[in-house]
């Protein structure tokens, strides 16, 4: 009954089924499994009631309990996006950019257009925009900034928790690898 | 007409609070007899992922005391309340391997090991070389014994608590039983 093989983990699901050994290596696989379910540390009456007076206490606590690790992300997100937006509507209202762009006068310095031309141009410039037109846009543009920084810390937050988790993972392997041998050199001692 | 409402409203969050005390009601068994169903299964798994019968009363209450503080948390439909229970004493086992290597640095010689030799630890009713085989393993191969063999959790519910694939699981129980089968031999030879 190899351990990779399929057809003998196949075997031992069937085994820790119940189903009947059909090989002596099955039949004593079978005697072990047998002896370990029949030799099971059954926990003490103490046990029992250590536990149940300990779940008692906290119980008779008239404390509201704190919302779970969803609703907390949820209220957290919620919270992220309402700063952001009042951050860029504060920022639309204080600082609303400037009217018209002088970038026709420059141009018109750099490349000098023939005068009739430049008084067309002139007699077609836009009106300037609101007030109320510029603070939207200004805010827009801040939220769109908030947005950038805001995915590149998420990334960031990401990277580390998963190298973080990583590393949990690998000491977890470690611990529970390990111990062992340690013991393996107490017995041998 | 004021105080009417806001004696309704008050009976209607009282209601509520009632059935959230009351998981039952919510398809969530009663800590009580979570307790009484599943604390020999639980204290079981400690006993053989940490090979130490204090720490594993001391882990099986703290498994219940979370448990208990997070149980509205506890989704039926994500698994089992036995395997969400072992997820629970895993991460709490996980801390003690933890606390355990720290004391290790700090003590020169680990002598406790070598105290708990004479007597029994996994279980009174295990033979001798049964005994001796189990603590020659690691403490993740006694975890998917306990799991698969003495809790009876199928495959896919074993390796959510290991946080490995089914197949890994299966291919970490198969070994560790070929080890306990090899040790043994090697003791009664």
């Amino acid at each position: 009954m190899s351990a990779t093989d399929p057809a003998g983990a196949e075997r031992l699901e069937a085994l820790l089924a119940g189903e009947e050994p059909r090989t002596p290596a099955e039949e004593r696989r079978a005697l072990l499994l047998a002896e370990l379910r029949g030799g099971a540390p059954v926990a003490a009456a103490a046990l029992h009631a250590r536990v149940l007076a300990r779940a008692d206490a906290p119980a008779r606590s008239r404390r509201r309990p704190l919302p779970g690790g969803r609703a907390r992300i949820l209220a957290l997100a919620a919270a992220v996006v309402a700063v952001a937006l009042a951050a860029a509507a504060v920022h639309g209202v204080v600082s609303p950019g400037p009217g018209l762009r002088p970038v026709a006068s420059s141009a018109r310095t750099t490349a000098p257009a023939p005068a009739a031309t430049a008084g067309t141009a002139a007699a077609t410039q836009p009106a300037a925009p609101s007030r109320a037109s510029r603070s939207f846009h200004s805010a827009v543009g801040f939220l769109a900034l908030e947005g950038v920084a805001g995915a590149a810390a998420l990334a960031l937050a990401a990277a580390l928790l998963v190298l973080v988790r990583e590393r949990r993972r690998r000491e977890e392997r470690r611990l529970l690898g390990a111990s062992a041998a340690g013991r393996r050199g107490d017995l041998m001692e | 007409m004021t105080n009417r409402r806001a004696g309704a409203v008050s009976k209607g969050v009282n209601a509520l609070s009632a059935q959230l005390e009351r998981p039952a009601a919510l398809g969530v068994p009663a800590f009580g007899d979570l307790v009484a169903e599943h604390l020999d299964a639980v204290y079981r798994y400690l006993v053989y992922l940490t090979g130490d019968r204090s720490a594993a009363e001391d882990l099986a209450a703290e498994t219940f005391e979370k448990a208990f503080r997070s149980r509205r948390r506890f989704d039926p439909r994500r698994g089992a309340p036995r395997a969400w229970l072992c997820r629970i004493a895993h991460s709490a086992a996980v801390d003690w391997f933890r606390a355990e290597a720290r004391r290790r640095r700090r003590e020169d010689a680990y002598s406790r090991d070598r105290a708990e030799l004479d007597e029994s630890l996994f279980a009174e009713g295990l033979s001798p070389a049964l005994e001796t085989a189990l603590r020659t393993l690691s403490p993740a191969e006694r975890e998917v014994v306990a799991l698969r063999v003495l809790l009876d959790l199928d495959g896919p519910s074993a390796a959510r608590v290991l946080g490995i694939s089914p197949t890994a699981c299966s291919t970490r129980l198969s070994r560790a039983l070929k080890r306990l089968e090899e040790a043994m031999g090697d003791v009664r030879d």
